[in-house]
């Protein structure tokens, strides 16, 4: 009798689960049956002995770590682990860590071997993850970072070609062929003899060689088509496919798999791995001559955002490549407004302030800028520098980066000035720290110069590095302004959530998290006297000069990174929903591990922001 | 020796090589002299793991001698008529199963209703009752509980107890449900708050 012993609460589970979902529910049932269960207490700091056996998270969580100790992934229920184990004997040895109180399924060798041999699924989803999993140990214990931004021309051809090859035999007629090709909306058609290539037609053939020719459709296909084509190897890079393509002007490879065609790749396959490089949209940018056609190319940059939260680029590098983006609509949008102004009178550069020099713009950000200048402007060159400032903040606005709302803009005469008038602010602000000076302060000293003579800074920084790191008074002020906004963490309970107004249930991301992080590093890196900007960074200099323990330094940096993917990720998803994107997240979407990952990144700030206050601001209460 | 002079001095053996029956029961009513026993559903711990090859599920056929005060609890617990029907006979599964575990520890969540049930009905079939040794994890629950506090019985449901380790919620009112339950609730005491426990005198001394 089925239901006697039926397991249900364990075959519904593995039907929520991968690869076991695919499986009918008899074979459910039958891994269910081969299981074991067992309960394993939270021990961060003591691996797992991993035995050869497949291990299925019911609950808890467990963390993947290289040998040294390298985060490698995080795992919570429904999340499998042992495969490497299982499969290649782990050889990077990877270890795991569990870190919550969790029940785990064991599936044994022998078991997991004979399953696999009865069920396709399972096998085909182990091999896979074997070997990603693999990549990612030897990549991390190489300490290389794989440079996915930039993957796209150097991923393989087998990656990106068209799965099954479309085909027909080669005794076909001509017009039989071009059924086949309309029935599977292709432009190009191979003629195969079992697995053997014996030629390709395609659209271009049919109009030259048919159509113009006026041949009889009757004849074989074989008559038109290229005999001998230009095949490509599934190991090949897409850049080598690219340039085959273009040297002997043919759109179509067929793709060949030890020999055998296993694929087809196209020209407008690798048109649309381009399009997702932010390489080429950085080049688009800087080749417009308009400003309206300039403008609209802002509407790559939220699926080039969308490509790599899907293959989950770090937040940090993100930054650097929206970074590198958003510099190129500031340095066109002024080349742009010098072409139509005339050429600047005297030497100047484009300050970038907040986000953009600190290289963690997202979606939602505004500009905020200004300029420096060579020397102190007459009248009229002041003139030219207004129109020139209007000019371009009104551009950005258009490309998307909307105006300041506190007029923090170098159309805004206040912030254009000379090194000596910055020095001069400065100066001020570190010697008064008034309310005023301090949010100035939190503003102005992130930034960057991105366009023009950019060493018109270099005074500046130079001042900021000999000055900052004594200002103890408004290094003090700072941290107590900084850690007036806590990290919404009510204590293993629930998330507070900012109360009243719109997003009432939600969670801000960016005041209650990564702003959070930013104060601290901007802090840390003033009294280390480093000229970092970006947050990872800073975080990363003041624990080179000391005033930052590598701890914190590296906690803090999971805990920037985790809250800035979170929003990002969040921000990307409202875009392609066609809402506007914020930095609110409903707590309630969360799963169970980020949940308790955001619980500890929360922790990790607030105990930053004690130890800051211990560091900074001692005896200066008040 | 004798017996209970082997167990005096026996220094105990790894608990991971002991075998556990974790049994579960439906019944008619909370009073063994009244009711029935609906439906059994077991799992073994061998090697400190639960094995859900030995997970097993039987309803009993509920002769005519007691069809009158069944159909209440059949509701609850989800027995349908057709099922009573093509149910096991109670007194040779007890026969067997009493039989096959008698030297294995039992283990149950509340387990002094459960065993005046099988008591109880081995004298109604003059079937031999085994002595067993047995592990309670509800009584572990309530032991744990600060005193002078009222054991409540909402604390110390099966469900209320797993959520305290972590546990997550499986389907009520099934027997093999509850007794997987209960065997993951037995480890998760064991694993995460007897972690210096290594042997069986070690774990009957906790559980007393």
């Amino acid at each position: 009798m089925a239901e006697n012993d039926d397991l249900h609460d364990v075959v519904s589970f593995l039907g929520e689960t991968l690869p076991f979902s695919a499986l009918s529910a008899e074979g459910r049932l039958e891994v269910a049956r081969h299981l074991n269960v067992d309960y394993v207490p939270r021990h961060q700091r003591q691996p797992l002995d991993l035995q050869r056996m497949l291990y299925i998270i019911r609950t808890g969580a467990f963390e993947l770590r290289t040998d040294n100790n390298e985060l490698i992934d995080r795992l919570g229920e429904h999340d499998l682990f042992g495969i490497n184990t299982l499969m290649t004997g782990n050889p990077n040895r990877l270890r795991v860590y569990p870190i919550e109180d969790a029940l785990v399924f064991k599936l044994a060798e022998a078991e997991f071997m004979s399953l696999c041999e009865t069920y396709e699924p399972m096998q085909q989803f182990f091999r896979q993850v074997s070997s990603q999993r693999d990549r990612l140990g030897k990549l991390k214990a190489s300490q290389q970072s794989p440079n996915r931004v930039e993957q796209q021309l150097t991923q393989r051809v087998g990656d990106f070609a068209s799965g099954q090859p479309i085909g027909c035999p080669p005794h076909y007629s001509i017009r039989q062929a071009a059924q086949v090709m309309r029935e599977q909306r292709v432009s190009s058609l191979l003629l195969l003899e079992g697995d053997r290539l014996a030629g390709i037609v395609t659209d271009r053939d049919f109009r030259n060689r048919v159509v113009a020719e006026g041949l009889d459709v009757e004849q074989p296909v074989q008559s038109i088509a290229t005999e001998t084509p230009v095949t490509i190897d599934a190991e090949a890079l897409l850049f080598d496919a690219q340039r085959i393509m273009s040297q002997q002007q043919i759109h179509h490879l067929p793709v060949l798999t030890e020999g055998r065609v296993s694929g087809m790749i196209t020209a407008t396959d690798l048109v649309r791995a381009q399009q997702v490089s932010p390489l080429y949209l950085i080049n688009d940018i800087l080749r417009q001559t308009d400003l309206a056609t300039l403008a609209h190319l802002r509407h790559r940059v939220p699926v080039l955002i969308h490509n790599w939260v899907q293959a989950e680029v770090s937040p940090y590098e993100m930054g650097r490549v929206l970074a590198a983006i958003g510099d190129a609509f500031v340095q066109q949008c002024v080349k742009l407004a010098q072409l139509e102004l005339g050429e600047a009178p005297i030497p100047f550069a484009w300050l970038a302030f907040g986000s953009q020099a600190r290289m963690d713009q997202t979606f939602a950000s505004d500009q905020d800028n200004g300029l420096i200048l060579a020397r102190e402007p007459t009248e009229s060159e002041d003139h030219y520098f207004q129109r020139l400032s209007e000019w371009v903040c009104q551009a950005l606005d258009q490309c998307g980066y909307v105006l300041c709302p506190g007029d923090i803009m170098a159309s805004n005469p206040k912030w254009r000035r000379t090194p000596q008038g910055w020095i001069q602010y400065f100066s001020q602000w570190l010697d008064e720290p008034t309310p005023e000076a301090l949010l100035n302060g939190s503003i102005f000293l992130d930034l960057r110069a991105i366009d023009g003579q950019k060493d018109l800074l270099v005074p500046v920084q130079q001042y900021l590095q000999k000055e900052a790191p004594g200002a103890s008074l408004f290094l003090a002020m700072m941290t107590q302004t900084a850690i007036r906004s806590g990290p919404p963490l009510g204590f293993f309970r629930q998330f507070v959530v900012k109360s009243g107004g719109e997003h009432e249930d939600e969670l801000d991301l960016k005041h209650r998290g990564v702003a959070l992080i930013n104060d601290l590093a901007r802090i840390h890196a003033l009294a280390s006297g480093s000229l970092a900007v970006n947050s990872i960074e800073r975080l990363q200099a003041a624990a080179r000069a000391g005033t930052l323990s590598d701890e914190s330094m590296h906690s803090l940096q999971e805990a920037w990174s985790l809250i800035a993917y979170l929003r990002i990720e969040e921000q990307s998803k409202a875009i392609r929903n066609g809402s506007a994107p914020t930095s609110f997240l409903d707590p309630d979407q969360l799963s169970s591990l980020t949940r308790a990952h955001l619980k500890d990144a929360f922790s990790t700030i607030k105990k930053a922001q004690q130890s800051a206050l211990q560091k900074f601001a001692k005896g200066q209460h008040g | 020796m004798v017996d209970w002079l082997k167990q005096l001095f026996h220094p105990g053996m790894d608990w991971r090589e002991c075998r556990f029956w974790v049994l579960d029961m439906e019944f008619t009513s909370l009073k063994p002299r009244e009711g029935h026993i609906l439906s059994a559903g077991w799992v073994c711990i061998e090697g400190g793991e639960i094995k859900l090859e030995t997970a097993k599920h039987r309803l009993f056929r509920q002769g005519e001698q007691h069809s009158d005060n069944v159909a209440s609890s059949v509701h609850i617990h989800q027995i349908t008529d057709q099922q009573r029907e093509v149910g096991v006979d109670l007194k040779l599964w007890l026969q067997h199963n009493l039989l096959q575990y008698q030297n294995d520890y039992w283990v149950f969540h509340h387990a002094p209703l459960d065993l005046a049930y099988l008591k109880d009905h081995c004298k109604r079939y003059d079937l031999y009752w085994p002595k067993p040794i047995w592990f309670d994890t509800l009584h572990y629950e309530r032991k744990k509980l600060p005193p002078g506090l009222p054991g409540n019985y909402r604390e110390l449901n099966l469900n209320a107890c797993r959520r305290r380790y972590g546990l997550p919620t499986y389907r009520a009112h099934h027997a093999l449900s509850d007794a997987l339950a209960t065997a993951e609730l037995f480890l998760a005491q064991i694993r995460r708050e007897l972690a210096d426990a290594k042997t069986d005198r070690h774990l009957r001394r906790a559980y007393r």
